[in-house]
């Protein structure tokens, strides 16, 4: 045999891999099939390692082909006692496709069919072994793309993207892999299948995708992915500009962004990189050049030429040296030469290097930088930065060489020292690499062990034998840890000065079901949310959660209601960072006050309440409230980069920071995200704030009737319009409650189309659409005919507040008792079918609706009343409720999706679920049972 | 006697350790994209071979079948951003391991007796090819004794469709070479595979030579030594290419051509492969400077008015592995192609995308091959051209045997095949030089 060892060379690694038990192999190989199983010494090598450099070999490799295969896979390493990982691409930087100790690797890359493409509902359902760039080509035809674009997207797995939650060099523009997954079918570490969200997103309960993703791996193996789908850009526009100073192209960066315009892509390189680059790439950058910047913006036509000519301008203004502007697709390409050429020329000019991924806020990236070329002469290691500017990720690369084993131990000191620095300065350890095992014990800079215990517990519930992707992520240890004991002592001294038994009008005012709580107590800073919780803790008492009390309705009887726990004393805004786009608040503010904060700045967060003025930040992020643009720019969860949160056991949890790109840990803050305080108490959130667009134009036409909706839908899809919200309303929505009817197939429906973007870009988009829909529109196009609506008709008002008062009177809170309020989740293209069908069902029940439409995900809500003839009748409430609650029902064996009963009558509520089912309404029940045990929170609602 | 991997562990491993693992590998191999699995792509190869090196792991049969797995296409070499040779690691690999472990008969007959003899190969092959024409009973016969004894080549038999009555050795004689009247001299290195299973190709391409006003030598070449390398039999492609340098000594050419696309590029080679010998090292030099590609030979020339080829109305082009990654050629052929009038050219999707046939790979691994086969087809068929051109005889033979098994009735032929028809006699070149 040949083997060779010489002295220069490291020493033979010996694998240290535990033995199987027997039977393993065997059947998994006698169920998928021997070509299914590997167990070669010589194939297992290969896996162990992916493109981080550390090894641990695996004692198999399975191929399955299925969710089923995969179940099973998962149900025998249970049986066994065997870890195991996922695996797509094994292109990851951080080492999260390392297998742990003894453990087997799943690959998932025969798991590559592009199941569905479904233009209609702009998405596409996939297997997790597509290729993303091999999705980006299926859908190319249509015109649409799958934004997130990694660097490594030409290999490298959608499945692994989202478990990585992969950014690239367009997050800035669209966001994380996080922002474009819908729906995901996950096989759970015991083998369990679960569904989690929808096609349309919109579901109840917490945010259980928006946990997934992002998760490495460690929660169980995503089976299928339900990913949205954007128009492609019409066309680019690229500009190089030479900054003589680091300060000058750090402030361009801002000064664009600040003016309202979101490049696609701010790629910035330093002097040492262009040094480096520039001799063995040869792109024209001065070798004695501080800074190079590569802006580019996408969109169409002339307004892409004014956003191009504006960045332009303020280069110059900030100081540039020159900038040049791309003329042609080749020009374009020659001005990406250099930034291309870094990977050929560092490994022209050094045997190897390391890239780490630390994130400031953007305003920090001049003292990050100057720091960063601190660590680098203090170790003697030569950094080049070439990174994200946009969003502020940086990707420091330290050049030394392998054979040099005290150089590797100084690049992993500095490195680390580099991703201390980012926390320090506001950012955090990973964007997008993720923690895996490279950043396991840089977790601690970021994380008190409160928040790591946490983690560990949500690991915990969904991996409770520890097999799924241990090892990895925590600091210090190489399995699923033990999770830290509630210190039980709390010092409940203060309670006293809490009004513990509130006069009555208090306790009044703060009802839910028909429940009066004992206590109302007005906590005025986190440290008192914490000792109510733990008063409430030691007592056995329950506690909801109070904000702005406009959906407490919302949610089954509670077990036991002993105090309002009320937050409206935390109501401050701790930080508004205007140039990083980020506005950190207090629980207990108005919602709408944090919308006119932003508003004063040209900012804004572009989320429609379907509640009153009074709502809080804090509810408004449990209740997970979103309006009809939340299909277009996101749910809360894409615009929340921090919570602050007081779980059960009276802990305060800080998750999150307030950076865009943040891949640190698991991403727990989600689960609040939608609990309706069961899981927690949320006292402080920060929030990604968008610039607000330069023009907002809203159209109105008639729809004869819901069934026309698929179509509708279809035909602005291929049209390639991106509006930003889609409103449908019937014309019961502005009557009285009291005087709805019966609606006939074609009673014709308002559409509210709103587009928002550059001022060109707005008239493309209202010509194209008046263009397509000549044939649809009976009366013709445009906002004269919306006004005729109903009773509105009188009143000569601006479209958007005609629009929005409909909405609200739509879902006034102070309706008659006998009222109730549906909220129906079903995907855009089945909303018609599914407002025909409860039509139908009501006029069977004796009842009238009223529908609006969020047509861009497909959300429809149903406001029920008592049919005209009916009303009047001696068979009084009870029959009402009877009616609604048979509706549910009938409904509910129909639906695609979730129907939620967000307002119904009280006598009924016992009966029906409010929540009904839901996917993955299991799993919010185990997190609950593990993170609130005793009931203290919310008990009973969920 | 020392192995690739002894006398130059140092620079594979400089090689090997530059892969810094980034997989992006994946995306360009067609062997990859077919079975998935890491020990089909380079990533995988670079990290057998610098496990071997750093002796973590044993170049074990398992770990040779790794390295078996290879087309050779080069296509992640192109792809790499650190500059991964992964040719020259499997090479070497395979060399070590056919060292240590005995290079099998069929193996050392092929590379060392037949190659190495024009002669003898002919007689052999005659015999085979007579075994094949016989009626069908005889012929599964003779194909259940090849898979007792060489199970690796019984399912050669399938590759090869019609069988020429004459190899263009024999056809010499007949065919226009020397032109006196020529300004430039050139020799005609014959292919193996040109020679024995294409010899009509071979013919049109010395009577293209020959219209172009060339005068053409012929010697008595041997095979260039390619598929000797490729199974890591080096020191036998190192024989072989000394054989050739002797016969090709000393004929005074401006150029040596070949129409065989792996034959050039494996000719040029010839300067590194014998780097370090003392007496042929500087001869390969001048001789390796001297190989053209017959399309790159063309090409520089003034071409004169072609004419319009009959019964051929598309065509599409494929890219040899060895031609266009190999060599750098890509225009040449289709600039060819696009001047001859009356015919319309589209461009082949993924048109450099291996074929799969990549030398004996189709013969050794079939079903990995077919399936590599499988999406050049699939690109074909959507080209809808009823002819497919090519350079190379390796594509001819798989993509001829991928179309007929799909039924698809779509010709495949050499590039200088469509040229010599599309040229005039050389009579009427000569009348119409004198018109213009």
């Amino acid at each position: 045999m040949l083997t060779r060892s010489r002295g220069k060379y490291p020493a033979p690694y010996t694998t240290v891999s535990g033995c199987l038990p027997a039977g393993f192999v065997e059947q998994l190989t006698k169920h998928l099939g021997p070509e299914k199983v590997l167990t070669q010494p010589s194939d297992l090598m290969l896996y162990e390692s992916d493109a981080y450099d550390y090894k641990e070999r695996p004692v198999a490799v399975v191929f399955p082909e299925s969710t089923e295969q995969v179940a099973f896979v998962l149900r025998i390493a249970n049986e066994f006692g065997v870890p195991f990982v996922a695996r797509g691409a094994g292109t990851g930087l951080s080492g999260g496709a390392i297998p742990p100790p003894g453990g087997i690797v799943i690959t998932l890359t025969r798991m590559n069919h592009i199941i569905e493409v479904d233009i209609e509902n702009r998405c596409a359902v996939v297997e997790p072994g597509v290729v993303n760039l091999v999705l980006n080509r299926a859908v190319a035809p249509y015109g649409y793309i799958f934004a997130p674009d990694p660097s490594s997207q030409k290999v490298s797995t959608i499945g692994g993207n989202t478990a990585e939650n992969a950014g690239g060099p367009h997050c800035l523009k669209y966001g994380v892999t996080a922002d474009h997954i819908l729906r995901m079918q996950v096989v759970l570490p015991d083998g369990d299948t679960v569904e989690v969200s929808g096609k349309n997103p919109g579901v109840p309960g917490c945010d259980l995708a928006g946990l997934l993703c992002g998760s490495e791996g460690m929660l169980g193996i995503i089976t299928r992915l339900t990913v949205r789908l954007i128009p492609a850009p019409d066309g680019v526009r690229t500009m190089l500009a030479i900054f003589r100073t680091i300060e000058a192209a750090a402030a361009t960066v801002s000064a664009i962004i600040a003016a309202g315009i979101t490049p696609a892509t701010v790629e910035m390189m330093d002097n040492l990189a262009i040094q480096a680059i520039e001799p063995v790439v040869k792109a024209g950058y001065p070798m004695d050049a501080a800074a190079v910047l590569l802006i580019e913006v996408d969109g169409r036509g002339e307004s892409l030429e004014r956003q191009a000519k504006q960045i332009v301008r303020i280069c110059f203004d900030k100081g540039a040296a020159s900038v040049e502007t791309a003329r042609s697709e080749a020009e374009r390409d020659r001005l990406w030469t250099g930034r291309r050429g870094m990977g050929s020329a560092i490994t022209a000019i050094s045997p190897n290097y390391a890239n780490f991924d630390g994130v400031v806020p953007r305003n920090q990236i001049v003292e990050a930088l100057r720091r960063i070329s601190q660590i680098g002469q203090k170790y003697g290691i030569r950094i080049l930065n070439s990174f994200h500017a946009g969003d502020g990720n940086l990707h420091p690369t330290l050049l030394f060489d392998a054979t040099k084993s005290e150089q590797v131990e100084r690049v992993h000191r500095a490195g680390l020292e580099i991703l201390k620095i980012c926390v320090e300065l506001g950012g955090s350890i990973t964007g997008e690499h993720g923690v895996g095992i490279e950043k396991k014990d840089a977790m601690s800079f970021m994380f008190r062990d409160t928040e790591l215990a946490f983690m560990r517990k949500v690991k915990d519930v969904f991996d409770p034998k520890a097999l799924c992707n241990v090892g990895k992520m925590f600091p210090g240890d190489a399995g699923g840890g033990e999770v830290q004991p509630i210190s039980g002592e709390f010092h409940a001294s203060r309670s006293g000065e809490w009004p513990l038994n509130a006069p009555a009008r208090e306790t009044a005012a703060h009802v839910v079901d028909n429940l009066t709580p004992k206590y109302v107590v007005h906590a005025a800073c986190p440290q008192d949310v914490a000792d109510v919780i733990t008063e409430a803790s030691r007592s056995g008492e329950g506690l909801i959660p109070w904000g702005g009390g406009t959906k407490v309705h919302v949610g089954n009887i509670p077990s036991t209601y002993d105090a309002a726990l009320c937050l409206d004393r935390l109501d401050r805004v701790l930080e508004y960072d205007v140039e990083n786009q980020t506005l950190t608040v207090e629980a207990g503010a108005r919602f709408a006050d944090v919308l006119e904060i932003a508003a004063g700045q040209g900012q804004r967060l572009p989320i429609t309440l379907t509640t009153d003025m009074a709502a809080t930040v804090g509810g408004v992020v449990a209740t997970n409230d979103y309006g009809p643009e939340a299909g277009h720019h996101g749910y809360l969860r894409n615009f929340i980069l921090g919570l602050e949160v007081v779980l059960p056991t009276g802990e305060i949890l800080s998750l999150g920071g307030k950076v865009v790109k943040n891949v640190a840990g698991l991403n727990v803050s989600r689960l609040f995200i939608g609990s309706y305080g069961t899981f927690g108490v949320i006292t402080k959130a920060t929030f990604r704030l968008v610039p607000r667009p330069e023009k907002t134009l809203i159209l109105g036409f008639w729809l004869d009737g819901f069934q026309n909706v698929a179509n509708f839908m279809a035909t602005l899809a291929a049209t390639r319009v991106d509006p930003s919200s889609v409103e449908l309303f019937d014309s019961n929505v502005p009557g009285k409650i009291t005087s709805m009817r019966p609606l006939k197939v074609h009673d014709p429906v308002l559409v509210v189309v709103r587009l928002e973007g550059f001022e060109e870009e707005v008239s493309w988009q209202q010509k194209e659409i008046e263009r397509s829909f000549r044939t649809l529109i009976p009366t013709g196009g445009g906002y004269p005919e919306v006004v005729d609506l109903a009773d509105l008709s009188a009143q000569q008002m601006d479209p958007q507040q005609m629009v929005s008062k409909m909405r609200a009177h739509f879902f006034a809170a102070d309706g008659p008792e006998d009222m109730a309020l549906l909220k129906i989740v079903t995907p855009s293209t089945r909303s018609g079918f599914m407002v025909s069908a409860s039509r139908r069902l009501a006029q069977n029940y004796g009842l009238a609706a009223a529908v609006i439409v969020y047509a861009l995900d497909g959300t429809i809500f149903l406001r029920l009343s008592r049919a005209p003839g009916q009303y009047n009748s001696n068979t009084g409430q009870r029959a009402f409720a009877k009616s609604v609650a048979s509706f549910i029902r009938d409904l509910r064996a129909v639906s695609p999706g979730p129907i939620v009963a967000l307002r119904v009558p009280l006598d009924i509520k016992s009966d029906i679920d409010v929540w009904g089912d839901y996917p993955g309404k299991r799993l919010v029940h185990r997190l609950k049972a593990a993170i609130d045990p005793k009931g203290i929170l919310a008990p009973g609602r969920m | 006697m020392a192995t690739e991997l002894d006398a130059h562990q140092e620079f594979l491993y400089e090689i090997v350790q530059k892969c810094n693992r980034c997989g992006y590998c994946q995306e360009v191999c067609p062997l990859y994209n077919v079975t998935g699995l890491e020990r089909s792509v380079a990533r995988g190869h670079a990290y057998h071979l610098r496990g071997i090196i750093e002796g973590r792991m044993h170049l074990s049969t398992d770990v040779a079948r790794a390295f078996s797995e290879c087309l050779l296409c080069k296509a992640c070499v192109g792809n790499c951003l650190a500059g991964v040779d992964t040719e020259k690691i499997v090479v070497a690999a395979r060399e070590a391991y056919w060292t240590q472990r005995g290079r099998p008969l069929v193996q050392r007959i092929i590379f060392r007796h037949l190659l190495t003899s024009p002669k003898k190969m002919m007689y052999v092959l005659r015999l085979a090819y007579w075994v094949k024409s016989l009626r069908f009973f005889r012929l599964r016969m003779a194909d259940r004794l090849l898979q007792a004894f060489l199970p690796a080549l019984a399912h050669a038999g399938g590759f090869f469709n019609h069988l020429p009555k004459k190899f263009l050795v024999e056809r010499l004689s007949d065919l226009p070479l020397h032109n006196p009247a020529a300004t430039h001299r050139v020799a005609y290195f014959v292919g193996c595979a040109m020679n024995f299973v294409f010899p009509d190709a071979a013919e049109a391409t010395l009577r293209v030579l020959h219209k172009l006003g060339y005068d053409v030598e012929v010697v008595n070449n041997v095979c260039c030594g390619l598929p000797a390398y490729s199974n890591g039999d080096i020191d036998s492609a190192r024989n072989l290419a000394r054989l050739n340098l002797a016969v090709f000594a000393n004929l005074g050419v401006e150029a040596i051509v070949t129409e065989c696309a792996s034959c050039s590029s494996f000719l040029k080679e010839y300067q590194r492969l014998l780097k370090d010998d003392p007496i042929y090292g500087s001869v390969a030099q001048a001789f390796s400077a001297k190989i053209k590609d017959t399309s790159e030979l063309i090409a520089r020339q003034p071409m004169p008015r072609l004419e319009a080829v009959a019964d051929t109305l598309a065509v599409t082009y494929h890219d040899p592995c060895h031609l266009h990654r190999y060599q750098k050629i890509r225009e040449e052929p289709r600039s060819l192609l696009q001047a001859i009038p009356g015919l319309l050219y589209k461009e082949l999707p993924e048109a450099g995308w291996c074929c799969g046939g990549a030398g004996s790979f189709n013969i050794t691994h079939p079903e990995e091959s077919a399936g590599v086969l499988a999406r050049k087809m699939a690109n074909v068929a959507k080209t809808g051209t009823d002819t497919l051109v090519t350079s190379c005889p390796g594509c001819m033979i798989q993509l001829e045997y991928g179309i007929r098994l799909r039924g698809l009735g779509i010709k495949v032929v050499h590039l200088n095949q469509l040229l010599d028809r599309a040229l005039p006699a050389q009579d009427q070149i000569e009348r119409g030089d004198a018109k213009c």
